[in-house]
């Protein structure tokens, strides 16, 4: 089901689309320098040398979930809905 | 087509549609995460980070503070005195107190007691080296010292006159007690510049003790007409009248005018050494060995100093110019002597008449122009067969050559 759904995204473009929309409002909203000050703080705590990538994604992906504000993730959710309906009835 | 079917079934149901819409978002978010990731592990990596942070970790030095008692800084109130070692007393002193003590203790200041110390200091050793030379004055720090010029003056007004005036002295001529008194005017006229100087200086050297010669002097000069110079005036005062001239002035050669420094022994703004120094120069090795045959030496050592006397002025007789501009080298037995009255270098005339030539010079300038007595002129030309040295480094250029001092000693 996720893999349909993934497909279709990738074959119209609208996943690009979508993430860079994603990517704005979230910049837009101050989400990503919370997110990086959250790693810096990681990396000073484990020092320098002991930090590899995917201990930073692992740490901070839940709460970088969680910190997405309630309005984009509405938007995003819409036009996300929009378009699966509007490819269903193609 | 089977896709399509899918889609058809998931957006059927609302549920279903809003969980595929949120897992659908859920995958753009971690994406978005791990670019956020990726670029922050490289800055760290790559030590960006820590230049930014660089800057955080210097602001707590000079952050603001704020406190009842202390200021912005977080210093106290009352500022701590910053302190200093006074280099000849070694002294810790406070630094606002600096400069006015290091003038009192290198006694260089106005009020500073230390010249009087050094003028005892100089007295007792010029007394010991010349047996007794005048006394100091102690009058004139200031004020140059016409006390001969003035009596020149008043001798060639008196040749001037033509004899007018008769053998009468005139107001201003005073005879000192113990002094021939002032020459006719006849007799100076036809006396010859090294004559009337010796007569004068000599007249004057009875009285060079007399502390307040200078200003009486001072005022007799600047009463009088100055007249043409007489020329080789200083060469024509015997030794004594040098070293008396020399134990009453400072007497150190001043390197912009190239003259002699006629403020008193304590003037400030030179030191012992450099009086000893133009002691040694221009009474040679006499002052101190005491036993150099003087017909045998007759070096003129500063062919620089030379008395000026300017036409129609003022107050100053401008006792010695430097040489300083290139002069040949005459013959061994001339004594080549230029003065330099501050405006126009003037050459002197071929040292067979004598090497001095007494000028009162314009400027009236105290620091610049040494001034002298006539009297001293003698003095003055016995010290100077010494030693041949170069005065000062600057402009001056002493022609070491024989003094004829002989010939000079004649026009006593």
């Amino acid at each position: 089901m996720k893999t349909a759904i993934n497909q279709k995204l990738i074959e119209t473009g609208e996943k690009e689309r979508l993430k860079d929309l994603l990517r704005t409002r979230l910049i837009e909203c101050g989400w990503r320098d919370q997110v990086k000050m959250h790693c810096r703080e990681i990396v000073k705590q484990r020092g320098v040398e002991g930090v590899t990538v995917d201990d930073l994604v692992n740490d901070v992906t839940p709460k970088g979930r969680a910190w997405v504000p309630d309005s984009v993730k509405k938007e995003l959710l819409q036009k996300i809905k929009s378009f699966l309906v509007q490819q269903a009835n193609l | 087509m089977e896709i399509l079917m899918q889609l058809k079934r998931l957006v059927s149901t609302p549920e279903c549609l809003e969980k595929s819409a949120e897992s659908a978002f859920e995958e753009l978010v971690d994406d978005v995460i791990l670019g956020v990731c990726f670029d922050v592990h490289r800055a760290v990596k790559l030590g960006l980070t820590a230049l930014e942070d660089g800057l955080i970790e210097e602001e707590n030095k000079y952050q603001i503070v704020e406190g009842p008692d202390v200021d912005v800084f977080g210093q106290l109130p009352v500022k701590k005195q910053h302190e200093c070692v006074c280099p000849s007393c070694h002294r810790n002193l406070a630094a606002s107190r600096f400069a006015p003590h290091l003038e009192k203790c290198m006694g260089m200041g106005r009020n500073s007691s230390r010249i009087a110390s050094r003028r005892i200091a100089n007295n007792s050793k010029e007394n010991a080296s010349y047996g007794g030379g005048g006394t100091v004055s102690d009058d004139d720090d200031d004020a140059d010292w016409t006390a001969g010029g003035s009596d020149r003056r008043r001798k060639r007004r008196d040749r001037h006159c033509g004899g007018g005036g008769g053998g009468r002295r005139t107001k201003t001529q005073k005879v000192r007690n113990g002094e021939v008194p002032p020459p006719t005017a006849n007799s100076t006229c036809t006396s010859n510049s090294t004559a009337a100087a010796t007569t004068s200086s000599s007249k004057d050297g009875g009285g060079a003790g007399a502390s307040t010669m200078p200003s009486t002097s001072l005022g007799a000069s600047s009463s009088s007409d100055a007249a043409l110079p007489s020329k080789g005036f200083f060469e024509s005062m015997s030794d004594e009248d040098k070293r008396n001239l020399m134990t009453q002035i400072c007497g150190v050669i001043s390197e912009h005018t190239g003259k002699l420094c006629l403020r008193s022994m304590r003037c400030p703004l030179h030191t012992e050494d450099q009086r000893r120094a133009v002691r040694v120069n221009l009474l040679g090795q006499q002052q101190f060995v005491g036993q150099v045959n003087k017909s045998s030496q007759e070096v003129e050592v500063s062919d620089c100093i030379s008395m000026v006397v300017e036409r129609g002025s003022s107050t100053v007789v401008s006792l010695i110019g430097v040489n300083q501009a290139a002069v040949p080298q005459r013959g061994g037995s001339q004594v080549d002597v230029e003065m330099y009255d501050g405006d126009v270098p003037i050459t002197r005339e071929p040292a067979g008449k004598g090497g001095w030539e007494v000028e009162h010079s314009n400027t009236s300038s105290p620091a610049d122009s040494a001034s002298t007595s006539s009297s001293s002129s003698n003095k003055k030309r016995e010290k100077s067969s010494k030693a041949k040295k170069k005065n000062s480094s600057k402009g001056v250029k002493v022609s070491a050559n024989v003094l004829i001092s002989n010939h000079q000693v004649g026009g006593d």
